[in-house]
């Protein structure tokens, strides 16, 4: 205790220096006054008892240095020289400096930037009241298919569960905006149940919230605005409430504006209340697409409320659809984050920060193998300084701070480095689905974070090296030998070559392993041709197009005008672009067959020529409005795979349920060919579909595809030739087809990209390591070249002798690597199972690699040396 | 230079401890001056050592101290002993009796 109080004194010491140092002199006066006084009494003089005074006391400058060294100050004195001595190292040895730093500031900057990722999607919360007790809820089918709720199971849940204090709907839709003075805009928008923001605590900034009165049918129509869309298209005007606006054509009153941070359900910026959703009342059970919240009861838990559920759906489904058939679901219950950030016991976050740590544990190992490769070369300095009187402990410390010096370097470096990438990152997510809410950045924990790893990079790395070579230095004389080894280093950087070969290996064979989903998924998305093709959604809505026909001759019509234009090499639509979530709905093959749940989709004739696609089997769709035979369908092959595979398929019918929208009565179709399996839902895998004709079922929205001949910009002649058949309708969502496939994959291209970077810093780590190794091995050797050389060795010998320094442990760490990369893979793989196939040939690659580059960066050195003069080498010491 | 011998090491702290248990709080000058009459000038003492000494028992936690006014009615710096201190010098006095016992047998067998 007196111990650490004595300490924490001379710590703080320095703190209150001025202050001590002030009542120190004010302390010593008094002492000499008093102490001059009794000479006085005793006869002397005045000047005479002064200087007797001041004999006695005995120099008050030692005193004061005394004084401040016990209060701590010759403690920070001895910080302050190491220091110096560090940064004087820092410019006598720049390369060598550099290489440490680089090394470091790799595995501290990846490190960071993962966990500043991952930390930032994991700790994201929405602006909510109590946000841990704010449930989305949603359903999931017997194939793992995830769904929202329909609205009739919506009313009874609400109505009938215990479990949750209150329970909203919302559903989102692009709602054209118009207001007095201004064109009209298409705005995301979500029509919400009139409890909405209050159960998830959310307040208007400016007017008021729905009242339930607002959410009966026959209502007056009212609206909420967002902050930003209440800036961009009213400039921040107090008197917006109680302006009328019309929304889809139809007036209605603005009431409140949110504010900024309120964006629900992720991007929203206009709320109607659920009464005004069309078509509302008359949704059955299997058309779930509605976003349910619900906020959990005092004391209830997650798994309470989901028991519940699963009993209220377990007691309607019975009245709709057989159980354990295809079309049956289930409820779920998560947290309303987890709806858009993953589960929180996702394995891949966990994977990732795993590689990260891989990676910070490959740079402070590179690091302590270029400080034991060098401290060769320093036992002379260290023996002169044991010589002057050091203690091994006082040369730890030395070389200690000259390590906390580059590790400080380092960590800045790789916190700019993580900064930068967390930046990019927020650029590139932005816009991908993520919500508003999580932000990415180095915030204070992320700082923190650097500090912290850079300080135990500074153990981690500088530790066993500085031990090992000042207890060389206190064996051994000064003057002497300049580049024998400290004792065990040739162990030490054995090992830890053996170590940076062995994780770099399992980085890579586990990059390459999550990697490949991301590949797969890309290449199988590679079946349609996206060059070129750009998409714009087009509504068609208005009295004119009110029947299913005058939708569907309006499209062809549109289309055939495309068609005629020679900028324009084909033009088709489709009621869901291709890589996005399409409605499951329930399909019968035949009579005998039990219904199946399946991805349906109506798209034009011209749909899959535009595309590239061709049939697998059978025919495509005729380019005519009535096919030659009849009522006709397509299906994917994934779905002919499921029913007696491409032939059996053919031929068969099939029945689409009714959509509720379109009125009872489904038709049995003709399946007349088979098309290449095309994801319409979420990665990895591509489902059974379903295509309609675009006759069949015309949706009011529809996804407008163009391929555009040669390199020339077709928007406007898109918008030029809408304008001549209606000017009313608008063009809206314009992306090139190839972004409907990347903004499905993003988790997927994310986590590659992540885990790519960080296996390319691990392999190059490796190399500098093994690169370091070599170079000073044979730098430390080049007398003993000289003497091969003259003696007849021939330089192939000397490559071969110096390369064998690194290579021995590097093939021991390739070894031990490999067998831990099938393990890492294996791991990896029941883990996260859609990553595929693990074992051999992803680890036995990753090894070659990893073994030709750590013989490349052997060699390089090796034949520098290798190539000396041996004159000049053996004069050399 | 003083032909008397230095203070012995570590002894300072144990002279200084005894004098403020036998005198109350005292300022620097009074401990420095009760050193050197009970010594009878037998020590060389720096009165300045003093400072770093009542620092060093202050860091400890041995001795606190406190502005005061001085016999000559100027503000001065009053050390007082804790208990920890009071504890410490009973403690301290133990040893150093033993210590003066063992070696004066050890000197006295020669």
């Amino acid at each position: 205790m007196t111990r650490l109080r004595v300490w924490i004194a001379r710590i703080v010491g320095p703190v209150v220096a001025r202050r001590r140092d002030a009542r120190l002199r004010e302390e010593i006066a008094a002492h000499l006054e008093a102490l001059a006084a009794e000479h006085e009494r005793r006869g002397l003089s005045p000047a005479a008892a002064r200087l007797a005074a001041s004999r006695d006391f005995g120099g008050t400058i030692a005193t004061v240095e005394a004084h401040r060294a016990q209060a701590g100050l010759a403690w920070l004195d001895a910080l302050a020289r190491d220091l110096a001595l560090g940064l004087r190292r820092l410019r006598l040895e720049p390369w060598f400096s550099a290489a440490v730093v680089a090394a470091l500031a790799i595995g501290i900057g990846g490190a960071v930037a993962v966990v500043g990722t991952v930390t930032a999607i994991s700790w994201a919360t929405p602006p909510f009241r109590d946000p841990a007790a704010v449930m989305a809820v949603s359903t999931i089918d017997a194939r793992g298919r995830r769904g929202d709720v329909s609205w009739p199971d919506f009313v009874d849940w609400r109505d009938q569960s215990r479990a949750f204090n209150d329970m909203a709907a919302f559903a989102s839709a692009s709602m054209a905006l118009g207001s007095e003075g201004l064109a009209a805009e298409r705005v995301f928008g979500s029509h919400v149940t009139a409890n909405t923001f209050g159960l998830l605590g959310l307040a208007p900034m400016l007017g008021r919230d729905f009242a339930a009165a607002d959410d009966r049918a026959g209502a007056a129509p009212v609206a909420i605005l967002g902050a930003n869309l209440w800036e961009s298209r009213f400039g921040r005007d107090p008197a917006v409430i109680g302006r009328v606006v019309t929304i889809d054509g139809v007036a209605h009153t603005v009431v409140g504006v949110m504010p900024p941070e309120v964006t629900f359900p992720l991007q929203a910026a206009l709320w109607v209340p659920m009464a005004h959703r069309p078509g509302l009342a008359t949704l059955g059970r299997e058309r779930r697409t509605f976003g349910v919240v619900g906020r959990l009861s005092a004391g209830t838990g997650r798994d309470a409320a989901l028991a519940e559920l699963v009993g209220l759906a377990a007691a309607s489904s019975r009245l709709t659809a057989p159980a354990e058939s295809d079309v049956a679901f289930r409820p779920t219950v998560v947290e309303f984050r987890e709806r858009f950030l993953g589960r929180s016991d996702d394995p891949v976050p966990l994977a990732l920060l795993g590689a990260a740590a891989m990676l910070l544990a490959i740079g402070c190992a590179t690091a302590a193998t270029l400080l034991f490769a060098r401290s060769a070369f320093r036992v002379d300095e260290m023996a002169m300084r044991t010589a002057l009187g050091a203690t091994r402990g006082r040369l730890v410390q030395q070389l200690l701070l000259e390590c906390a010096v580059l590790a400080a370097l380092a960590g800045g470096v790789g916190l700019a480095g993580a900064a930068v990438a967390l930046q990019w990152f927020a650029r590139v997510l932005s816009g991908s689905g993520l919500p508003p809410w999580v932000q990415f950045g180095v915030d204070g924990r992320v700082t923190l974070l650097a500090v912290a790893i850079s300080a135990s990079a500074v153990l981690v790395g500088g530790l066993a090296p500085g031990w090992r070579l000042a207890g060389a230095g206190q064996r051994q004389a000064p003057g002497g030998s300049r580049t024998t080894r400290p004792s065990g280093t040739r162990r030490w950087i054995g090992g830890l070559v053996v170590a940076e070969t062995a994780l770099t290996l399992m980085l890579l064979a586990g990059a390459a392993h999550l990697g490949a989903a991301a590949v797969a998924i890309r290449r199988a998305d590679q079946v349609i041709a996206t060059d070129g093709v750009i998409t714009a959604q087009l509504t068609v809505a208005g009295p004119a197009y009110a029947t299913p026909e005058q939708r569907s001759s309006f499209i062809a019509r549109y289309l055939d005008r495309l068609r005629q234009r020679g900028e324009i090499a084909a033009a088709t639509a489709a009621s869901a672009p291709p890589f996005s979530g399409t409605p499951l709905r329930r399909v019968a093959l035949d009579d005998a067959s039990p219904e199946v749940s399946v991805r349906v989709l109506s798209v034009d004739t011209g749909y899959f020529a535009t595309l590239g696609l061709a049939a697998v089997r059978g025919r495509l769709f005729a380019p005519t409005i009535v096919d030659p035979d009849g009522d006709v369908v397509m299906v994917n092959a994934r779905f002919a795979a499921t029913h007696g595979g491409d032939a059996a398929i053919l031929g068969r019918r099939v029945r689409v349920a009714p959509s509720p929208t379109e009125g009872p009565g489904g038709a049995w179709r003709l399946v007349i060919g088979v098309t290449p399996s095309v994801r319409q839902g979420a990665p990895p895998d591509a489902e059974p579909a379903v295509y309609l004709p675009l006759t069949a079922e015309p949706p009011t929205t529809v996804y407008v595809m163009v391929r555009a001949a040669g390199g020339t910009p077709v928007a406007q002649i898109l918008r030029d030739e809408l304008q001549a058949l209606d000017g009313g309708l608008p063009l809206f969502g314009w992306q090139p087809l190839a972004w409907y496939s990347e903004i499905s994959r993003w988790t997927h291209r994310t986590i590659g990209s992540i885990v790519a970077t960080l296996g390319t810093l691990a392999l190059t780590l490796a190399a500098l390591g093994i690169y370091a190794v070599t170079a000073y091995a044979a730098a430390r050797r080049t007398k003993e070249a000289g003497i091969r050389i003259a003696i007849g060795a021939t330089r192939r010998d000397l490559v071969r002798l110096f390369v064998r320094s690194a290579a021995w442990p590097a093939a021991v760490g390739v070894g031990l690597g490999l067998v831990g990369a099938v393990g890492l893979t294996r791991v990896l793989q029941s883990l996260i199972p859609e990553t595929g196939q693990a074992g051999w040939p992803v680890a036995v690659m990753a090894a070659a690699l990893v073994a030709v580059v750590a013989v490349a960066a052997a060699v390089v050195p090796a034949r520098r040396v290798a190539n000396v003069d041996p004159v000049s080498a053996l004069r050399c010491d | 230079m003083s032909a008397s011998p230095e203070v012995p090491y570590g002894t300072l702290d144990l002279m200084v401890l005894k004098t403020l248990d036998g005198l109350g709080p005292l300022h620097g000058y009074g401990i420095a001056r009760r050193i050197e009459q009970v010594t009878g000038g037998g020590l060389a003492l720096n009165q300045g050592t003093i400072y770093p000494a009542l620092l060093r028992l202050e860091q400890k936690g041995w001795v606190k101290s406190s502005w005061g006014t001085s016999d000559n009615n100027r503000r001065a710096r009053f050390y007082a002993l804790t208990a920890a201190g009071r504890r410490q010098l009973s403690a301290e006095q133990d040893l150093w009796a033993r210590t003066v016992a063992m070696v004066g047998r050890l000197l006295g067998q020669e």
